[in-house]
């Protein structure tokens, strides 16, 4: 993505060759898109931003008014805005290593089955949670988990023995485990798409160069480190990206595991937010702007600590 | 050959064969890891009562089929629910494919200054999760519109979720057709649109159906919009109703909450049979990667 983004700059940048010139020409296909994202996304946002800086509530007939960085103040000194960031935090640490490393070895697993037949068999399979609706499978999870009735507990219980009904975990609901639990399912939901990702960027890899190196004598291993993981490292930078954006801000799983119960860590600063501005008292969405605004801007410094981390690697 | 040549041979020959067993023993265990929940919820929603209650993995009781025309006659408003996801999938995919094939090809086949603008703002949209932190907004935009609690108002913020992806899909797949091509109509006097309908999108068709199914799977699944946009029973949709059901021995048991999960998984997986392959060469021709 990076790659073609730079692509099209340099080509931006070349002499005018005999591309279509008239600039009026141009608006119809800029329009349908631009209505779209000027009223649902870009002026949502804008509304947010500015929220953030009133106490407007929904519910009542207090006048609204500006108060300046009130809500920003008072939102760092808030207990559920500094948990609700360090819950976020936590599940985007657990969640980032496995839903890199699983599906790019899986990749390169699937690049070195030699039957075409059981290759796509293998790839298909892994594709399909990809293609369920999200709740659906957080529904399911939660019931795969579930203490009583849950298979996971009665393999644990009455298939292996490892446990007693006293002893075995509650897995969605053990304060401590709840939030693994969740990466455990955002993995297998993930695994079949982010698989594909690393295939697209395997086959981009000539085959000469691995040929050649193998003829040389090159053990796997050192294919592995010296040619298939540098090829894959734009992808795995976009991917490490984008995912590091989408767990900082999940919010539906949380939603359907824990509801709104404050005492879960699935209570973090984006369902605090939806808590605040759609659910509790007066929905006082003025402040709720406020807690996602600190919280996107921790996704956005989160992001460029990243980019940061990933140049000095480099060198 | 030597003696310390037939060890190498040999110690290559080891080396393949464990390299064989990792390679496949790590893909059976990704596949079981997948598969099973997948079977059990299968198994779960074609067997009777007694045996999904005692967790019988070998049936005594026989399998049926009651828990799917059960449920869908019983559950009152799961036909309109199921109704909704389709009108709100139809209607974005649409939406989305449309506005983003649009832009996709200007930026790609056409001359104007803004196009910069365009992939950083698409690149950006991407990256924060606007669906999320500017939820607030968007629900005072349908406030104002008037489309909270409509099913089809819906459809234009769904949309413009899908709108960044679809547009990377595009892009790529657009980059593929042949600059010479276009240019070739250009010079014949074919008007933009003319050449994007007849020459582009013909051209275009399995990054179409990347980007198509990519807003069906995000539209189809998403539970966060509709759960704040949609107050009523009537206007829900699938997931959103589905998010409400609990297991016990009522309506909603975990045989029919089963039998739902599997209705409600069909229609993306059927249209992804349909398409599989051409999904797949517009996946491995870029669509993906943007």
């Amino acid at each position: 993505m990076i790659a073609t983004g730079r692509d099209s700059l340099k080509r931006l940048s070349r002499p005018r060759t005999r591309q279509s010139g008239r600039r009026s020409e141009v608006i119809p296909f800029l329009v349908p898109a631009l209505i779209l994202f000027g009223i649902w996304q870009l002026y949502p946002m804008l509304r947010v931003v500015v929220l953030a800086f009133t106490d407007y509530v929904v519910i009542g007939s207090a006048p609204t008014s500006f108060v300046g960085f009130g809500n920003f103040i008072e939102a760092f000194g808030d207990p559920l805005v500094r948990s609700g960031l360090a819950r976020s935090l936590v599940f985007t640490v657990i969640f980032l290593p496995g839903a890199i490393i699983l599906p790019l070895l899986a990749a390169v697993a699937l690049t070195r089955v030699r039957s075409t037949r059981l290759a796509g068999f293998y790839r298909v399979v892994l594709l399909v949670p990809a293609l369920l609706p999200g709740p659906l499978i957080f529904i399911m999870w939660r019931w795969l988990y579930s203490p009583a009735i849950g298979p996971i507990n009665y393999l644990l219980v009455d298939v292996l023995g490892w446990f007693t009904i006293h002893t075995v975990p509650n897995w969605a609901g053990d304060p401590t485990l709840v939030l693994p639990s969740i990466v455990v399912m955002e993995w297998w939901w993930g695994i079949g798409y982010h698989t594909i990702f690393f295939l697209a960027g395997l086959a981009a890899i000539p085959m000469s160069t691995l040929e050649s190196a193998r003829v040389d004598g090159a053990h796997e291993g050192r294919v592995f480190w010296h040619i298939l993981l540098p090829g894959l490292r734009p992808i795995i930078a976009v991917l490490v990206i984008l995912r590091l954006g989408s767990a900082f801000a999940v919010i539906e799983e949380f939603l359907i595991y824990g509801g709104v119960n404050r005492a879960l860590p699935t209570y973090t600063w984006t369902v605090y937010m939806w808590d605040t501005a759609f659910k509790v008292g007066r929905w006082e969405q003025g402040y709720a702007s406020a807690v996602g605004l600190i919280g996107t801007l921790a996704v956005l410094a989160l992001i460029v600590l990243m980019l940061r981390l990933g140049r000095l690697t480099r060198s | 050959m030597t003696t310390a040549g037939m060890r190498e041979v040999g110690h290559r020959d080891l080396r393949a064969l464990l390299g064989r067993v990792a390679t496949h023993g790590y893909l059976v265990l990704l596949v079981l890891f997948v598969a099973l929940p997948l079977l059990w919820v299968l198994l779960l929603s074609v067997k009777t009562l007694p045996d999904a209650y005692t967790n019988q993995i070998i049936p005594r009781f026989g399998l049926t089929l009651e828990h799917y025309w059960q449920t869908w006659g019983t559950i009152g408003s799961l036909r309109r629910n199921f109704f909704n996801s389709a009108v709100v999938a139809v209607g974005s995919i649409t939406l989305t494919v449309a506005a983003a094939s649009l832009v996709a090809y200007a930026v790609v086949h056409l001359r104007f200054r803004a196009k910069a603008v365009v992939i950083v703002t698409a690149f950006a949209a991407l990256l924060i999760p606007v669906r999320v932190s500017g939820i607030i907004g968007v629900w005072a935009v349908q406030r104002q519109l008037d489309l909270l609690d409509s099913v089809l108002g819906l459809i234009p913020p769904y949309s413009t979720f899908g709108l960044a992806v679809g547009f990377f899909i595009m892009k790529s797949t657009f980059e593929l057709i042949p600059r010479e091509l276009m240019e070739a109509a250009e010079v014949d006097g074919a008007s933009p649109l003319w050449r994007f309908w007849h020459v582009g999108v013909p051209l275009a068709r399995n990054g179409l159906i990347v980007a198509g199914l990519t807003q069906f799977i995000l539209s189809w699944g998403d539970y966060l919009l509709a759960v704040t946009l949609t107050t009523s029973l009537e206007s829900r949709t699938l997931p959103v109703l589905l998010a409400t059901a609990t297991g016990g021995m009522g309506a909603w048991n975990w045989p029919s909450i089963s039998a739902v999960f599997v209705m409600a998984s069909l229609p993306v997986l059927i249209v992804f049979i349909l398409v599989y392959r051409r999904f797949m060469q517009g996946v491995l021709e870029g669509g993906l990667r943007g």
